[in-house]
């Protein structure tokens, strides 16, 4: 590479993962000089024994203030303090939503023009794939959080520390996205595992919660331990981190450089909660609060696939024969085994995640076609996925009644007496999730189904249109009981306006790109397009 | 067209769709104003059945003036014609227009929805306003089916129509609802999930033929993608390329079909789905939605795939007759008089298949009216069993018997509607039957033979089920007050008879407008070079006048067969 000097521009490269980075700082130190000064704060407790204590008295109220100094006291509040709570909390998630959108903006003006290359490139690089990976995670990420502002207060996770760990496993997330290195891709994988585990303990007080923390902590770790040690395998033999070398003088003759890809694998599947690395995912999802269930099934799962793409396109092109089985193999045992999962469930949120399961089998399939028609409708299943799921979560997360979230089937049982709305908006949803016609599931299902029986995978696409005909039968017994059961003597509280609002965002894109989905084709046209023309040679 | 104003000429058809449906929006959202900004509980139920029934009203009215007035028999091809591009990248454009073929299923679906509504009244109470929604909904959905000419178009309207029969049946069922309705729902799932594979394929498959997106069925001037009609796709294909024959495409949308016809052995859902579904419901189902397979066998299906429709034709002429034997004997030893209706329509879907496998001209025909005359007859049919369930509180045949002495009326309603079923001369159903049969004999004379034999015994089965219900003497107590039926549920299905026997009398104004469009879809056809069996026999495509002098010929065997079950 030219020596070239480093200049202003170059930084470009770095802006999304750098903007969500210095957001997150930003969070930590406002929601410090935010926090309101309380007496009987004891500062320099240590981090778990305040967990222990705070868990144990569910009446502690910690306001945003920073891990070290967070401490349980009596709640004494009136409604003034919920009320400055609230507003901290909205200029936290403004915040958040502005670092995210200064990330996308980085990501969209790389869209738009055509900057030379910088001397960050070996490492990572914004180009066109990765600029729409980084805008699609990031929208997904800025509906989460204002998802969760008001399910915070409720269950009083300090906010400064949420919406910094939300930026923080973005930033990684971000990296990860525009990785041209393995060391790059693993720190950022990384970086957001570490984030959205500790996320995933952060609502103390519920059942199973520290379980399922637990079981995010160990499948993140063996993913990491299974994806590192592949890494160095691949080091081992091909000598290289980057993915040109890796492109060149891996050999899939040698039984190092497979052994190196295997583990890569299986340490990438762990994190995308792959059948058979699939155990943590539904765990996860029932034990965690439904924000960061939320979280995790749209913007982590998103990211992992998105990564592996890259991985795949710019590091192993040529491999196409080898990888093709293998990705054929952990769909379709993702999608049968997911969906006959999903048909027991009881529990909204676990019967989810076996559906995120099931959801992430059928786009992988687009990898055993592995043109650029079959990754444009990956693309697109993925926004049309995150729509459908951060509605569905979202409603989960806006029905509480007797104090708690109503997360089981039988809580959902005559809703639509009560909720008509939101009845009609989760009914929505679950078509779409099921693929009907006049959502934006139909078209997702069209695309990538289409691209795999244009490659020849018509084995493959039947299975694929099997696994949502199950699905179907999954989805609509959420409607079966809000529409068709009788009421339960559960009162159900008045949900939020700016859940509603997001709700009401995704359940109108879920519909208007159901009638019209042709505005979303040209971009993911032009960023693959530009991709593909830079890494055929 | 007529002179209806500068917003109607030319968008009838538009007009007709979606005014239930832009209905049932319209009243969520008044709804929906009046609880947010008045804080008001919103319009009762019974002002949106009203308005329902208006807007029902008007399509009915819009459907019988703008369409079956401005419809020109002479005319060959499509008429009123709208096209617009909607999502041309994708094939899918609106294309809907009017033959021979939809126009009277479009007139039964207008006529039968403000009946089964007015029949809700007082008795539908639950959700009324989800009721009237679904209705609407549905109303939209099934005229969009009849309607489509572009294959895409017309499976999104095919599931939508699924999924609010779907909730009909779930919420406003019996005990059982909730097992029938996911009964129903993987029943007609799987179907559409196969159609919806074929129909990728198909896009495919054009796509490759003629480098543009497409999937209208015929070919409209300004279209850039010719028509599905004019793709060669070959009979059959060995070894991987298996699934672009077709045998495969046929076979896969015959599937959809035949779930909603329905024919054995995908019947399974119907006697559950008619026996739970509330009233109105069931004649929703059995009215309309189970005309939507035949109508798709006969639009899409067949002229689609020629080869392949003649190749399985023997094999589903055989289908229709197990399943007119099958259902034949269930309802003989059928115990609730709902299902007993079931079973007469898998009978009579079973002779719609006969006359659509016949290939011949005649036989379509037939079916067409088939397709109208078991609307009407199941409709009627499944309101006087639920008028006289309503008064009795049970449907099992044991627990009637010599109804005819406090129920006068009743009887001889129901009288009439059970010949119209037997297919007895003088209702449409014999038209319909007679043509099926008769053009089935031309194609094999066993199976014909054997059809009439169905016909025959259906006919007896339900002469002796009337015989036990409303004649012999008055042996329980219960039945000696019951009141019979009011001037207004007699009015309903009279609506409902009167067409039926006009249609059996004077069938001529109906297969004068069926025919031409049958012929011509037929003539297409062999233009392509398909069926072979019929390259150097133009026997049935002679003048129009041909087919309506065999309907008047009482010598012909198929007439002393069906005949025969008087």
């Amino acid at each position: 590479m030219e020596a070239a000097p480093m200049q202003w521009s170059d930084l470009i490269v770095l802006g999304p993962a750098g903007a969500t980075a210095l957001g997150a700082l930003g969070i930590l130190l406002l929601s410090v000089l935010l926090a309101p000064r309380t007496p009987g704060r004891r500062p320099g407790a240590s981090g778990a024994r305040v967990s222990r204590v705070s868990g144990v008295s569910k009446a502690s109220r910690v306001s945003g203030v920073s891990k070290a100094s967070r401490a349980s006291r009596p709640s004494e509040s009136g409604g003034e303090d919920e009320l400055a709570r609230m507003r901290v909390n909205l200029l936290l998630a403004g915040l958040a939503t502005a670092s995210l959108a200064l990330a996308g903006g980085f990501a969209f003006s790389r869209l738009m023009s055509q900057p030379a290359p910088s001397p960050l490139s070996p490492m990572l690089d914004l180009d066109g794939l990765a600029a729409l990976s980084i805008l699609v995670v990031g929208l997904a990420a800025v509906l989460v959080t204002w998802l969760s502002t008001s399910r915070l207060t409720a269950i009083r996770i300090p906010y400064g520390e949420y919406y910094a760990l939300v930026l923080l496993g973005l930033a990684g997330s971000f990296a990860a996205l525009q990785a041209e290195n393995m060391i790059v891709l693993f720190l950022g994988l990384e970086l957001l595992g570490m984030a959205t585990t500790i996320l995933t303990a952060a609502e103390r007080g519920k059942k199973h919660g520290l379980e399922s923390a637990l079981k995010a902590f160990l499948s993140n770790a063996l993913g990491s331990a299974l994806l590192l040690l592949g890494i160095i395998l691949l080091f081992g033999a091909t000598g290289h981190f980057d993915y040109p070398g890796l492109r060149d003088s891996l050999d899939a003759a040698r039984w190092l450089d497979l052994a190196g890809l295997a583990l890569v694998f299986a340490g990438l599947a762990m994190k995308l909660a792959l059948v058979p690395f699939h155990q943590w995912l539904p765990d996860v999802q029932e034990g965690t609060s439904t924000s960061v269930a939320a979280f995790v099934s749209t913007c982590v799962v998103m990211t992992v696939t998105l990564a592996w793409l890259r991985l795949v396109l710019h590091g192993l092109p040529d491999l196409h024969a080898l990888l093709s089985p293998v990705f054929a193999g952990l769909g379709v045992a993702s999608i049968v085994l997911a969906n006959l999962m999903a048909l027991v469930q009881r529990n909204v949120k676990r019967m989810l995640g076996w559906l995120v399961i099931a959801q992430a089998g059928t786009w992988m399939l687009a990898f055993c076609v592995g043109d650029e028609a079959a990754f444009g409708a990956m693309f697109f299943y993925l926004v049309a996925y995150a729509l459908v799921m951060l509605g569905a979560f979202g409603v989960v997360m806006t029905l509480k009644g007797g104090g708690r979230e109503l997360e089981r089937l039988e809580h959902f049982a005559g809703i639509a007496e009560s909720r008509k709305g939101l009845a009609a908006i989760m009914t929505l949803f679950m078509l779409a999730l099921a693929g009907v016609p006049g959502t934006v599931g139909f078209w997702a299902r069209w695309h990538l189904v289409g691209a795999l029986v244009a490659g020849g995978e018509l084995v493959l696409a039947i299975v694929a249109v099997m696994g949502s005909v199950v699905s179907l039968y999954i989805c609509m017994q959420v409607p079966v009981m809000m529409y068709m059961r009788e009421t339960l003597e559960e009162e159900v509280t008045e949900s939020a306006t700016n859940e509603l609002l997001v709700l009401l965002l995704c359940a109108g894109v879920v519909i208007g790109l159901g009638i019209w989905p042709d505005p979303l084709l040209p971009g993911w046209g032009m960023g693959l397009l530009e991709f593909f023309e830079s890494s055929v040679h | 067209m007529v002179g209806m104003g500068p917003y109607v000429d030319g968008h009838v058809l538009s007009w007709i769709i979606f005014m239930p449906g832009a209905t049932a929006l319209f009243l969520l959202a008044i709804g929906a104003v009046l609880r947010g900004f008045f804080g008001s509980a919103g319009l009762p139920g019974e002002v949106w059945r009203a308005i329902a029934l208006g807007s029902t009203g008007l399509t009915l009215l819009l459907a019988s003036a703008g369409l079956f007035v401005a419809f020109e028999p002479e005319t060959m091809g499509l008429q009123l014609v709208e096209y617009a591009d909607w999502l041309p990248g994708y094939g899918v454009q609106y294309f809907v227009a009017v033959d021979g073929i939809n126009l009277f299923p479009v007139l039964l679906v207008t006529l039968l929805v403000p009946l089964v509504l007015i029949a809700s009244w007082g008795r539908v109470e639950r959700s009324l306003r989800s009721f009237v929604f679904f209705l609407l909904f549905l109303e939209s959905a099934i005229l969009g089916v009849f309607l489509s000419f572009n294959v895409l178009l017309f499976h999104l309207f095919w599931q939508l129509a699924l999924v609010a029969v779907y909730f009909i049946i779930g919420i406003w069922g019996g005990r059982e609802r909730i097992a029938v309705a996911t009964k129903f729902l993987l029943h007609g799932g799987v179907g559409a999930m196969l159609m919806w594979v074929a129909i990728l394929v198909l896009f495919r498959l054009n796509l490759e033929a003629n480098g543009v997106p497409g999937l209208d069925l015929v070919t409209q001037p300004g279209s850039p993608a010719p028509g599905l009609l004019e793709l060669a796709i070959p009979a059959s294909e060995s070894g991987l390329e298996w699934w672009r024959s077709q045998t495969w495409l046929f076979l896969a949308f015959a599937v959809a079909f035949a779930t909603l016809l329905p024919l054995a052995p995908l019947h399974g859902w119907l006697p559950d789905a008619l026996e739970e579904a509330p009233g109105e419901g069931a004649a929703l189902i059995a009215g309309l939605l189970l005309q939507l397979g035949a109508y798709g066998l006969l639009r899409f299906a067949i002229p689609l795939f020629p080869e392949a429709a003649e190749s399985g034709a023997p094999l589903i002429r055989i289908l229709a007759l197990v399943s007119i034997a099958y259902a034949g004997l269930r309802a003989l030893y059928a115990v609730d008089l709902k299902r007993v209706i079931a079973y007469l329509a898998m009978v009579q879907g079973g002779f719609i298949v006969l006359g659509l496998f016949s290939l011949e001209g005649l036989g379509q025909v037939g079916s067409v009216v088939g397709i109208v005359s078991r609307g009407l007859v199941l409709t009627a049919l499944v309101l006087l069993v639920g008028m006289l369930e309503e008064r009795r509180g049970t449907r099992r045949i044991d627990q009637f018997g010599g109804l005819a002495r406090p129920m006068p009326i009743l009887a001889l309603l129901l009288g009439v509607a059970v010949f119209a079923g037997a297919g007895a001369p003088g209702s449409s159903a014999f038209v319909f039957e007679l043509l099926a049969l008769a053009a089935t004999f031309e194609v094999s004379a066993r199976v014909g033979l054997a059809g009439c034999l169905g016909a025959l015994a259906m006919a007896l089965c339900l002469y002796r089920i009337y015989r036990r219900v409303i004649l012999g003497p008055l042996e329980i107590e219960a039945n000696r007050n019951l009141p019979d039926l009011n001037g207004q549920e007699a009015a309903l299905v009279l609506a409902l008879l009167i067409p039926i026997l006009w249609i059996g009398l004077y069938p001529n104004p109906v297969l004068r407008r069926i025919e031409p469009s049958v012929l011509e879809v037929r003539s297409q056809i062999l233009e392509r070079g398909a069926l072979s069996l019929e390259a150097g026999a133009p026997r049935n495509s002679g003048p129009s006048g041909n087919s309506i002098r065999v309907t008047e010929d009482p010598g012909s065997p198929a007439s002393a067969a069906s005949g025969g079950g008087r």
